[in-house]
């Protein structure tokens, strides 16, 4: 795929930096974040609760806010994340050695604890800290299916229960939003293009440490009297909620600064940073995927920004927005969340589809079949996505003239993800497929990606929405949609780009392991669902009727096979990630950039400028070759 | 020390090695990006406004006046204490009349710097434009202490309120991306990127101005 220029270089990394290069950078960490973001926090808290307080209705729903809004300042004031822009505001440029310094040069293992620019270094960090969400998400699933193991079960109060059903939810979108555009959008895409870095590096940490800052917030929901409104906080409950609310609240509206944050940057990168010769053409389709994905983030986003916004003002100050008995309407809240939901399932998926496309090709030893149409199915799909959002309300009563019309867009949408099915099996179609444990992922993925999508027409029919809606039926949909195809798509991303991430190969052994508990434990636990479903149970509710038993006994062994499942793939990342077989540059002959450079990637990536000239996935046509920028110039 | 051709190459370590021109269409776009994402949350407070306006849940859109000790309840009328009053309209059309001066003196500003490259007539005119932006802020700041509502009074009051917290956050920030440019202006360390960064600013400007004076517009003529 690429040529090379003659000229060469030393390695930045070997750059000796200035005594106080960096500045203030060389004092801050995560740590010095905590603490900023505690003391400002609890500095937020006494002048709130002294000055705020007064107000009988609304004093500790100010308190928490001011609270938690002053430690989200404050860790980020911690750990450097405003240096830049007052240092612009004073009118002091970074000189190129404090730019060096905050890209990690010197610092060794500390720059994964600090605020580092380096887009390899960032995608580590989202890594890791997806991983734990993915944790937390999962421990309070199990604890949802152990709830569910018996129907009059008192191991969660129903208060408890509805709290983790709505924090888990949450977390687990959170997590989902960014477990293939903060890792592998971050750490491999740029080199897909052949740039140096993502467009703008100090947004790029930006972006992680804010989310990073939000996490404590969503955490501490449980100390605050929990959030028993569910992951949509639909009002009057979010309105009748305890204090936690506003946690909740505040992460949200943390989180989707920097979603912002992250979608601005990742379309400016691909539209601006491209190699010579990378034309659109010749993207890799993993890039059109996080490109589409992040420009669809930045037209959901601001509706979520401004529902919780609004839900807080009503909270905090006693606005009147979708209190009905003040005059607003729950419908309002309920049209701004979908007009941010619907679109954000996109966001979550289309990443890993494109993920999945991109390592089909490299397995299948084919070009991606009918390439552009993928690319148009993408685009498809996030323009159908944002005209759907109201299926979402076929039951609340909003707008009935309005359920046909929603109804044909919600299936229509079923047309451009089938083409891009059409064109994953394509590639498959009479390939030399190579069946390693990224495969194993995608044909997961497959599977579980056409029961999702199917099950999601019925709920897009009108009369069958008004039995499904309320039901399990619904939680299995999203389930086999989000984890099943969005998550796996993931983890297939996982295996394939491990080794360039980290220099070692995952274990296959144990990985393969981990792959059959997952998909085995999948099947069980929403089989299970949409047989609750079917019975007709309720979703969301901590208790239930006696006939639903056997359905829920198998769910939750299915879940417990699952999680097990996700445990020893962690432990796969983890110890691989210590003491794994070493990776070369390019363990799966891959033809797309981020291959053809050295592993460990250096800073900024190419020891050389790449010049492309053919096309990624010409794997027919063009043979690779020693000219490819690969361990030699090391 | 860098990799980087100076003229064409994008740096990790923040662009110090850019081309002004590279790092400029970057900021361009990133800009009208930002401004689209921005342009939904405008458009949904607008939404908000006639949508609550047009349902007029329990007639309570400006027909109630709560407060804490008795709350609205049920709005069939025996809780209606009074018609919430309008906010005054010069207040509002002030504010977006400031505002619209102030982007006509950071645009003044960029021709200024394009055509005569003249430093010190640019740094008057954004000097203007800050002053014209900060009376701006101080007259909604007055508006806050002069509303004839509060939070707690129904709908209209809702929504006014939040326009103006809207509004005040976009001033605030664009407060600090003039102070900035001026200070840059003003010591010379924007040196060759001054006119670029003077044509990012003054787009955001404007829109700020735009979506302000429409905010003003709707909460003035369709309470």
């Amino acid at each position: 795929m690429t040529t090379t220029q003659s000229a060469s270089a030393p390695l930045l990394e070997d750059t000796i930096l200035e005594p106080k290069a960096g500045g203030l950078y060389r004092h801050q960490h995560a740590g010095t974040g905590l603490l900023v973001g505690i003391a400002l926090g609890f500095i937020g808290w006494l002048l709130s609760t002294s000055f705020l307080q007064s107000n009988e209705s609304f004093g500790s729903d100010m308190t928490t806010t001011v609270t938690m809004v002053s430690w989200v300042i404050g860790f980020n004031i911690g750990v450097g994340s405003f240096n830049a822009p007052i240092r612009w505001l004073l009118g002091h440029d970074q000189t190129h050695h404090d730019e060096l310094y905050a890209a990690g040069v010197g610092q060794g293992w500390k720059r994964y604890f600090k605020f580092c620019t380096d887009h390899k270094v960032v995608g580590t960090q989202y890594l890791v800290l997806v991983m734990v969400l993915f944790g937390v998400g999962g421990t309070l699933a199990m604890m949802i299916r152990t709830q569910l193991l018996s129907p009059h079960s008192t191991f969660l109060s129903p208060e408890t229960y509805n709290s983790i059903v709505s924090i888990h939810g949450m977390v687990m979108i959170i997590a989902t939003i960014i477990m293939v555009s903060g890792p592998f959008a971050n750490f491999v895409m740029p080199i897909m293009i052949g740039a140096k870095d993502m467009a703008f590096p100090r947004l790029n940490a930006l972006s992680f440490w804010t989310v990073v800052s939000a996490v404590p917030c969503l955490l501490a929901t449980f100390f605050l009297g929990g959030v028993p409104a569910g992951w949509t906080t639909y009002a009057p409950l979010s309105a009748q909620a305890p204090i936690a609310m506003d946690a909740f609240a505040i992460t949200i509206i943390t989180f989707v600064v920097s979603v912002t944050v992250a979608g601005i940057n990742t379309v400016v990168t691909i539209l601006t940073m491209r190699a010579k010769g990378m034309t659109f053409g010749r993207l890799p389709i993993f890039t059109w995927g996080s490109m589409i994905g992040g420009a669809l983030g930045l037209y959901a986003m601001p509706a979520f920004l401004i529902a919780q916004s609004a839900l807080i003002t009503d909270r905090v100050t006693g606005t009147s927005f979708f209190v009905a008995a003040q005059g607003g309407t729950g419908w309002l809240y309920e049209n701004m969340f979908w007009i941010m939901g619907h679109p954000e399932v996109y966001v979550i998926l289309i990443p890993p589809v494109a993920a999945v496309l991109e390592i089909t090709t490299v397995f299948a030893r084919k070009p991606l079949f009918a390439s552009k149409v993928a690319i148009g199915g993408m685009v498809g799909i996030a323009g159908l996505s944002i005209m759907v959002w109201a299926h979402h309300m076929f039951t609340t009563g909003w707008a009935p003239n309005l359920g046909g019309p929603f109804m044909l867009t919600t299936e229509l949408i079923s047309i451009p993800t089938g083409i891009i099915f059409l064109c994953l099996i394509g590639t498959l179609w009479r390939g030399q497929i190579w069946t390693r444990l990224p495969m194993f992922f995608v044909y997961l993925f497959l599977w579980n990606f056409i029961i999702g999508g199917v099950t999601g027409i019925y709920l897009s029919d009108l009369p069958a929405d008004q039995y499904f809606h309320g039901n399990m039926f619904v939680t299995a949909h999203f389930h086999y949609t989000l984890l099943g195809g969005a998550m796996i798509g993931a983890a297939a991303a996982v295996c394939f780009w491990f080794p360039k991430m980290t220099t070692r190969m995952l274990n296959e052994r144990v990985g393969k392991v981990s792959f059959w508990m997952i998909a085995i434990g999948i099947q069980i636990t929403y089989y299970g669902q949409f047989l609750e479903g079917f019975e007709g149970m309720p979703r969301r509710v901590a208790n239930y009727d006696p006939q639903f038993l056997h359905a829920n006994l198998i769910s939750s062994a299915g879940a417990y096979l699952l999680m097990a499942g996700w445990v020893v793939m962690a432990y796969n990342i983890v110890s691989s990630w210590r003491s794994g077989e070493m990776a070369g540059a390019n363990p799966w002959g891959s033809k797309t950039l981020e291959w053809q450079v050295p592993t460990p990637v250096p800073l900024e990536n190419f020891l050389v400028e790449p010049i492309v000239v053919a096309d990624a996935y010409g794997y027919g046509e063009t043979p690779q070759t020693s000219t490819q920028l690969g361990e030699g110039h090391r | 020390m860098t990799l980087i051709d100076e003229q064409h190459g994008a740096s990790a370590t923040g662009g110090h090695h850019e081309s002004v021109e590279d790092r400029d269409l970057k900021e361009r776009i990133a800009l009208w990006l930002f401004i689209a994402g921005d342009g939904v949350f405008f458009l949904l407070q607008v939404f908000s406004w006639f949508y609550l306006k047009g349902l007029n849940v329990h007639g309570m859109w400006r027909g109630a006046a709560c407060s804490v000790s008795a709350a609205c309840t049920l709005g069939d009328g025996s809780d209606l204490t009074h018609i919430v009053p309008k906010a005054a309209s010069w207040h509002s059309l002030t504010v977006a009349g400031l505002v619209i001066l102030s982007a006509a003196c950071i645009w003044q500003a960029e021709v200024r710097a394009r055509k005569e490259q003249n430093r010190g007539e640019t740094v008057a005119w954004v000097s203007l434009g800050l002053v014209t932006l900060i009376a701006g802020i101080a007259v909604l700041c007055l508006q806050f202490t002069a509303l004839p509502f509060k939070t707690i009074s129904g709908t209209y009051a809702s929504v006014f309120i939040f326009f103006m917290g809207s509004v005040i956050a976009h001033l605030c920030l664009t407060l600090f991306i003039g102070l900035a440019v001026w200070n840059r202006l003003r010591r010379g360390s924007a040196n060759l990127k001054w006119q670029l960064q003077l044509r990012l600013a003054r787009v955001w400007w404007v829109w700020v101005a735009f979506s302000g004076a429409v905010l003003a517009l709707v909460s003035t003529y369709f309470a």
